[in-house]
């Protein structure tokens, strides 16, 4: 691997606080490199210096073999481009114009544009899609539009290394994905090696090659996607727990945070779930404050798999097996322990009859039926099961879902009152 | 749409504009030349000419006096002096990123008007333009020193050390002014600028400071242009910022204090001519800078013609016209291409 740039001991403070500090860090050629890290971790701060936009204070950066501080400038514009976060304001120049201003490492200070220059910047106009406003004025164009041209700028530069800070804050969903298929298209293409800051994990996950994760001004950890957005790693530096699952389509890493219970409440609520009917009802009770859990379910059932990475306890079997004595007993002590059951609008077979009874052993609890969908719809027990549920409708309220969390939380309220 | 195309397009219609107005400017001082106190026709304005330069036989002694010794080097230092401050206006607006920036913003004036008032204070009347220009140049480069902080002079800093120096600097006029109290005219008139009695000795004695400055800000077009997109993407690009922004602070200095030296302070014509060029040609520098050089001379000459005519016997400070009959053009054109 050719280095491209390495970084020893780099120590950096705009006054007093160091934003960075004994900072190591190689990046190799022909990689799409994100660097990600909470806010005030130093990111931009490490790009700016890799750009020669700040000086060290301590520490070094070589660029290619050459220490940073010996590059001439105007040699270091024609191998290294940088993209910011903001477009200028208020810029009297037309789009094309803009991009010109980019070729202005390769023009003598006279010269006026060769054909090579322009050459190059309708090329780069044309792969960002900004050849069609190239004629009207800058300050015209949106916001995204703004930032294409900024890309295609710095694209003119014909820079063998490209620094992105924040590249598509302005950019909508399409055009984000777009852009940074066009940087990842061009990285692989061999031309160019792509150091990008990024807020987004998931983007970053999905598109980068390498990531370096950036905390209190060190690196914290460097590697591929899959080795630096690890749950431990992320609450190291994020202070946040999340769930790492891997994205439905590129199987790269995916982070889900986990609910962040604003207040915790006393109140514990047991779900009877099963067949993807309780999935959407998990996170939001979590959130809520309230201890759930939840049975029975079959492994890999789509309420099971959300209920542990939500970490509930709860109650399982293996996939397509009924429901068994042992686990329906414990079924029972968990309803026991529970101040409310919910149960919902769960389709009932001879398999799962069992959860339908154990929603009948409830006490003092209260019970809540989700009337998403009318039984009728979801008994395949003949019948069986829908006796049984009128039966229940009459020991527990049918309740639509923002109903249930209504009452669950006068509920809750009026436990934590009398406890007092 | 070919780029090519619409930049060569683009190229011709400026040196287009530039030749015209070369044209305008022309025709305007011959026509200058012409009218005052003494009445003279286009035609005979053009023997002087003819006899002058080409060395053809003219009669008219009085009015080869008229045209050459008391009229034309007034105006060709009117038309220098637009140029100089429009000029140093331009390469100030750039550095700035601010249009509302004008050559006199680091304290230039008021340190011109220093030296001015010691001058006359000293009984140096003769000396008030080489007291002058030195004052300005003194007063910007304190600004500049003030301003700088760890090697580098950041523009907002540079802005309100200029801002603090030309008021400590008018401070130090009025007391100036008051302490003698018998030359308050010829200091107060000279303060609103005039090209009353200037000669070819005061334009031969400006003009190389003026062209030095002109020149050294003709040197870095290109990276005013980089400065558009803000310092840092300038030093991106290859851009030696500091340096370019001493070079630019250099030649606007020396520009417009050489105009100072050789009018006075004269208001305006450095905020507006660059800022009115603007609405036309954009932001490109090498189509801004020399277009105002033309406008802020045909501007100036203009005013002066005015200055000297309008209640002729009596010559009004050209100050006084570039500000009356500017600021309210100036304000109908933002407003017209307030839309813009």
């Amino acid at each position: 691997m050719t280095v491209i740039f390495n970084v020893q001991g780099l120590t950096f403070a705009y006054d007093k606080a160091a934003i960075l500090e004994d900072l190591h860090l190689e990046i190799g050629k022909g990689v799409f490199l994100g660097i990600i890290g909470p806010n005030g971790s130093g990111k931009s701060t490490l790009l700016r210096l890799l750009s020669k936009a700040l000086a060290p204070l301590g520490g070094v950066i070589e660029f290619k073999g050459t220490f940073l501080d010996r590059w001439q400038r105007a040699e270091l514009a024609k191998q290294l481009a940088v993209m910011g976060q903001e477009s200028p304001q208020g810029l009297d120049l037309t789009a094309s114009q803009v991009v010109l201003l980019g070729r202005a490492p390769h023009q003598s200070r006279f010269g006026s544009e060769s054909s090579r220059d322009l050459q190059v910047v309708e090329e780069c106009m044309r792969i960002t899609h900004t050849w069609d406003y190239a004629f009207r004025p800058f300050y015209q164009l949106s916001g995204g539009e703004q930032q294409r041209v900024m890309l295609a700028r710095a694209l003119a530069q014909e820079p063998e290394v490209l620094l992105l800070d924040e590249p598509t804050a302005h950019l909508d969903l399409n055009y984000q994905l777009e852009f940074f298929s066009l940087i990842k298209y061009l990285v692989a293409q061999g031309k160019l090696t792509a150091i990008a800051v990024l807020h987004d994990l998931n983007l970053a996950a999905s598109f980068c090659d390498q990531l370096v994760l950036l905390s209190e001004g060190s690196v914290l950890a460097a590697g591929a996607p899959e080795e630096v957005l690890t749950a431990e790693l992320i609450e190291k530096a994020y202070g946040v727990k999340v769930q790492v699952g891997a994205n439905p389509l590129t199987g790269r890493p995916q982070l889900s945070p986990l609910p962040l219970a604003k207040e915790k409440r006393s109140l514990r609520v047991h779900v009877i779930g099963g067949g993807g009917a309780a999935a959407k009802l998990y996170y939001p009770l979590v959130q809520a404050g309230f201890t759930v859990t939840t049975g029975v379910l079959n492994q890999g059932d789509t309420d099971w798999q959300i209920a542990k990475n939500l970490g509930l306890e709860l109650v399982e079997i293996p996939a397509f097996s009924p429901i068994s004595q042992a686990a329906h007993e414990e079924n029972l002590a968990l309803i026991k322990k529970a101040q409310a059951v919910v149960l919902a609008a769960v389709p009932f077979g001879p398999g799962n009859l069992e959860n339908l009874k154990a929603a009948s052993s409830i006490d003092k609890q209260a019970l809540f039926l989700l009337s998403d969908r009318p039984l009728s719809e979801r008994d395949y027990t003949g019948g069986i099961a829908s006796k049984l549920y009128e039966e229940l409708m009459g020991r527990g309220q049918v309740v639509t879902e923002e109903e249930l969390f209504a009452l669950l939380r006068e509920q809750s309220v009026a436990d934590e009152e009398s406890m007092r | 749409m070919d780029l090519n195309v619409q930049l060569k397009k683009q190229r011709r219609k400026w040196h287009l504009v530039s030749l015209s107005l070369f044209a305008v400017l022309i025709i305007l001082v011959l026509i200058a030349a012409a009218v005052g106190s003494v009445k003279l026709s286009l035609r005979e304005v053009w023997h002087v000419f003819q006899s002058k330069i080409l060395g053809v036989e003219s009669g008219n002694e009085a009015a080869q006096t008229i045209v050459w010794q008391l009229r034309l080097p007034r105006i060709l230092l009117a038309a220098f002096v637009g140029a100089a401050l429009s000029g140093a206006g331009v390469a100030l607006q750039g550095l700035f990123r601010n249009s509302l920036v004008d050559p006199y913003i680091l304290g230039l004036s008021s340190g011109a008007a220093f030296g001015a008032a010691l001058a006359v204070v000293l009984k140096l009347s003769w000396l008030i333009p080489a007291f002058a220009f030195l004052g300005g140049i003194f007063a910007t480069a304190l600004a500049y020193t003030l301003a700088q902080e760890r090697g580098r002079v950041p523009v907002m800093r540079l802005l309100l050390s200029g801002v603090a120096t030309s008021s400590f600097l008018s401070a130090l006029v009025s007391i100036l002014m008051l302490k003698s109290q018998n030359n308050l005219q010829t200091i107060f008139l000279w303060l609103m600028g005039s090209f009353s009695g200037r000669s070819w000795p005061e334009l031969f004695l400006v003009l190389p400071y003026m062209a030095a400055g002109l020149i050294t800000i003709l040197l870095q077009l290109r990276e005013l242009n980089l400065l558009l997109l803000g310092e840092e993407a300038a030093g991106q690009l290859g851009m030696e910022v500091e340096r370019a922004k001493r070079l630019l602070l250099l030649g606007a200095a020396m520009a417009a204090a050489a105009s100072v030296a050789g009018s006075g302070t004269i208001a305006f014509v450095g905020l507006v001519v660059p800022h009115l060029v603007r609405l036309l040609t954009g932001s490109d520098h090498r189509f801004l800078f020399p277009l105002s050089l033309l406008t802020g001379a045909i501007f100036l000459v203009l005013a002066d013609t005015i200055a000297r005519t309008i209640m002729a016997p009596v010559e009004l400070p050209v100050g006084i016209i570039t500000s009356l009959v500017g600021a309210p053009f100036f304000l109908y054109l933002l407003r017209a291409g307030g839309n813009k």
